[in-house]
């Protein structure tokens, strides 16, 4: 009797400890491997080349010709007889973005609607694929509605 | 005295069974939320942009390119993938006159889920590799800097070819920061070139600035 009655006092103790380090260490794996931010897809269209349309409306047109580490060249209208030309950057002031907005209350002051706002956007060899990204982002974040990827002008016969 | 005596013999014993719990919990969420990184060869750091579309990943045709200009192409691994990289391979080796084995295809599609980067030349002997060499093996990318040699294109016929001219569903560009634009731009060319004139480009979320009119008009359908 005197054997069973200190077998059933007996408290269990069991040292968690290793379980917890077991615990965090499949944790660390799972987040290490998860990938948590999904990438996301950006639609883009292409124009079709063989179908060759340029009829904008000069007033309503703005050229941008990519330099390098988000330098821009922009050209009111078509490059080559520009309304109006200057530099904008994308990554600091004078922005693009301000610019576009300016450039769409223009046409709008001037032709009462902003329906025909298109905006060429012509790369450079020196311009990264970041910065054309991030080109055609400021067209989503400007809602313009039409915007072309011109290729290169070497490339165009 | 006695009273510090006492604090000396309190034992540390600490009831660890919450703790294991919340370790559990923790490590169950991560076990259900995870979703595998896909094997990639090339290291890709995308650019940011506003789009908040998921990107598919089913039946995808990817075509990586990294800031040195190397030009990849992969497949979702689902069937459909799976499928379209068989057709590829079997399309490109007989207008190439490769002549692959069917071992060979199976290791193109295999190779393909994690992306696939050499001339059409080299690829006999490239679809020659176990695992362990495929992901040890420098792959010089798909020669796309000339039009003369643009082998993209090769890839992208063989492909149009094989699915009877029906063009891929997602056509994927996942493109490095650092890329220079005429590698953007061949790459481009070559789809033009095959008809194909809609991608999707993937990009990390970034949030949209305030102020601007993208972000009034999402402020409107709320």
């Amino acid at each position: 009797m005197n054997a069973i009655e200190t077998k059933g006092k007996k408290t269990i103790n069991i040292d968690f400890a290793p379980m917890v380090d077991l615990g965090f260490l499949l944790i660390t794996f799972f987040i290490f491997t998860t990938e948590l931010s999904k990438p996301k897809a950006f639609k883009l269209s292409v124009p079709d080349d063989s179908v060759i349309k340029n009829e904008t409306p000069e007033k309503s047109t703005i050229t941008l010709i990519m330099k390098e580490n988000g330098v821009i060249d922009y050209y009111e209208g078509f490059e080559e007889k520009p309304l109006k030309k200057g530099t904008v950057e994308l990554y600091s002031k004078p922005s693009l973005r301000d610019h576009l907005m300016d450039k769409r209350k223009r046409i709008i002051r001037q032709l009462g609607n902003d329906s025909n706002y298109t905006v060429l956007i012509q790369p450079s060899t020196l311009t990264s694929y970041k910065e054309i990204v991030d080109v055609l982002d400021e067209m989503q974040i400007t809602a313009i509605k039409k915007y072309v990827l011109l290729e290169d002008k070497a490339a165009k016969k | 005295m006695s009273k510090l005596n006492k604090i000396a013999k309190k034992s540390t014993w600490v009831d660890m069974t919450a703790f294991v719990d919340v370790a559990f919990l923790i490590l169950s969420f991560f076990m259900l939320a995870t979703k595998f990184k896909p094997p990639e060869v090339i290291k890709i750091e995308n650019p940011k942009s506003v789009s908040s579309e998921n990107q598919p990943d089913k039946d995808v045709f990817k075509v990586s390119f990294d800031a040195q200009g190397r030009v990849f192409v992969s497949f979702s691994s689902d069937p459909e993938g799976k499928e379209k990289a068989q057709g590829l391979a079997q399309q490109l080796s007989k207008q190439k006159g490769l002549n692959l084995s069917n071992a060979q295809i199976a290791n193109f599609v295999r190779f393909s889920v994690g992306g696939i980067g050499v001339p059409v030349t080299q690829l006999p002997s490239f679809l020659n590799f176990s695992e362990g060499e495929y992901k040890q093996f420098p792959q010089p990318g798909i020669p796309v800097q000339d039009s003369t040699n643009n082998q993209l294109n090769d890839y992208l016929n063989a492909l149009l070819t094989s699915t009877g001219g029906r063009k891929p569903t997602n056509v994927m560009l996942n493109g490095d920061n650092g890329t220079k634009y005429p590698y953007f731009k061949n790459v481009l060319a070559a789809f033009k070139k095959n008809g194909i004139f809609s991608f999707k480009l993937i990009t990390s979320l970034e949030g949209v600035p305030s102020g601007t009119p993208l972000y009034k008009q999402q402020n409107e359908r709320k």
